[in-house]
């Protein structure tokens, strides 16, 4: 079986790496390496640290994989291990003093995308957008940060979403949309 | 309607979660509300540009560092842990462990665990041998054991006797 086939589902994926398929393994860290280190990234704005948090994630799929049970989505059980490391973060680092991205002037923004490489070949960036919805963002509480960005950013569906955050789908909707509507407020009004 | 009314169907607009007729429903009324127009664009161009803010990629050492911490976290194991994560023709031992605990304890129970309950509370009868010579077990007479209650095991102590056997108190 090619394991890069990419009809090959993260349920069959996992399944096979339980088994003991460590090839498995390798093919799921490169499908989720880079929506992990995204994800992560809009809670801590720090490109090294949701590196370094992403890989943690992986790694705890790696020793847990036995926890894993196919009755739910792959993908709910790792962006739940995802969000945990990264709200456990965002708390260590509010009691530390730590300088925001848009802190940063516009010259040293540059040299952090050339030096890192990190941002996709062909994106067009709104720097202001981008200071301005940091900013925003660290003005909602985690719970509504976190679903915000797992719509918004992720693009997961509301099923999902519920599953991760183990709220019924009506409770992820109105989390939603009161993000979504102070978000406007602080962006736009 | 009110404000939080047209803001759900906002939402549900926002979303797609509407059918042609409600979509057809919702822009017209929301042609009547200059206001509430202008909110819905501000909307809209929230959701867009949230879509198109930049998407990072993993460094070129990402995977290099990941499997140095999978080579510390299998290295750092003690022997129990290696032992855990034995697999034997692709299956964890873990549950088989789990499963003999189980019937461990309750053989345990039963072969062991009636000869243990007393029918007096916590008292039980020990048969001591009052003749045993002190370290001598050569000496020891099985016939010349006594009966006595745990409270006397004090004064037994002194007298240097053996104990033999345990029973239920009967």
């Amino acid at each position: 079986m090619n394991i890069n086939n990419n009809q090959i589902t993260d349920e069959d994926l996992i399944l096979q790496f339980q088994n003991g398929d460590e090839i498995a393994f390798n093919a799921i860290c490169e499908r989720y390496r880079d929506k992990l280190i995204n994800f992560i990234f809009r809670f801590i704005y720090d490109v090294s640290e949701a590196e370094d948090l992403a890989q943690d994630t992986l790694l705890k799929v790696y020793q847990n994989k036995h926890s894993y049970k196919s009755i739910a989505k792959f993908s709910t059980w790792i962006y739940t291990i995802a969000g945990n490391l990264a709200k456990t973060r965002l708390r260590q680092k509010k009691t530390r003093k730590t300088t925001p991205m848009s802190h940063i002037g516009k010259d040293d923004f540059d040299i952090i995308q050339t030096i890192s490489g990190n941002i996709e070949e062909g994106t067009k960036v709104d720097e202001e957008f981008e200071n301005a919805l940091e900013n925003a963002l660290d003005k909602l509480s985690l719970d509504f940060r976190l679903v915000i960005i797992l719509r918004q950013v992720q693009g997961l569906p509301y099923e999902d979403i519920s599953k991760i955050i183990s709220m019924p789908i009506g409770t992820v909707k109105s989390r939603i949309n009161r993000a979504r509507k102070k978000l406007k407020e602080l962006l736009y009004d | 309607m009110s404000k939080y009314d047209l803001e759900e169907l906002m939402f549900r607009y926002l979303d797609g979660e509407m059918s042609s007729s409600e979509i057809q429903e919702f822009e017209a009324l929301i042609n009547e509300n200059p206001k509430y127009k202008e909110d819905l664009k501000k909307y809209q161009d929230l959701n867009e540009k949230m879509n198109c803010i930049s998407y990072l990629k993993a460094s070129d050492g990402f995977m290099a560092g990941l499997n140095q911490k999978i080579y510390a976290l299998n290295n750092n194991k003690s022997w129990f842990e290696k032992f855990l994560d034995f697999e034997f023709l692709g299956f964890n031992i873990r549950p088989l462990l789990g499963a003999s605990l189980v019937v461990l304890i309750i053989s345990s129970y039963f072969f062991y665990g009636t000869d243990l309950t007393s029918q007096n509370g916590n008292k039980m009868v020990i048969h001591v041998n009052e003749n045993s010579n002190k370290g001598n077990l050569a000496s020891v007479d099985e016939d010349s054991s006594t009966a006595i209650q745990i409270p006397e095991i004090k004064q037994l102590s002194k007298q240097n006797a053996k104990i033999t056997s345990v029973k239920g108190n009967k």
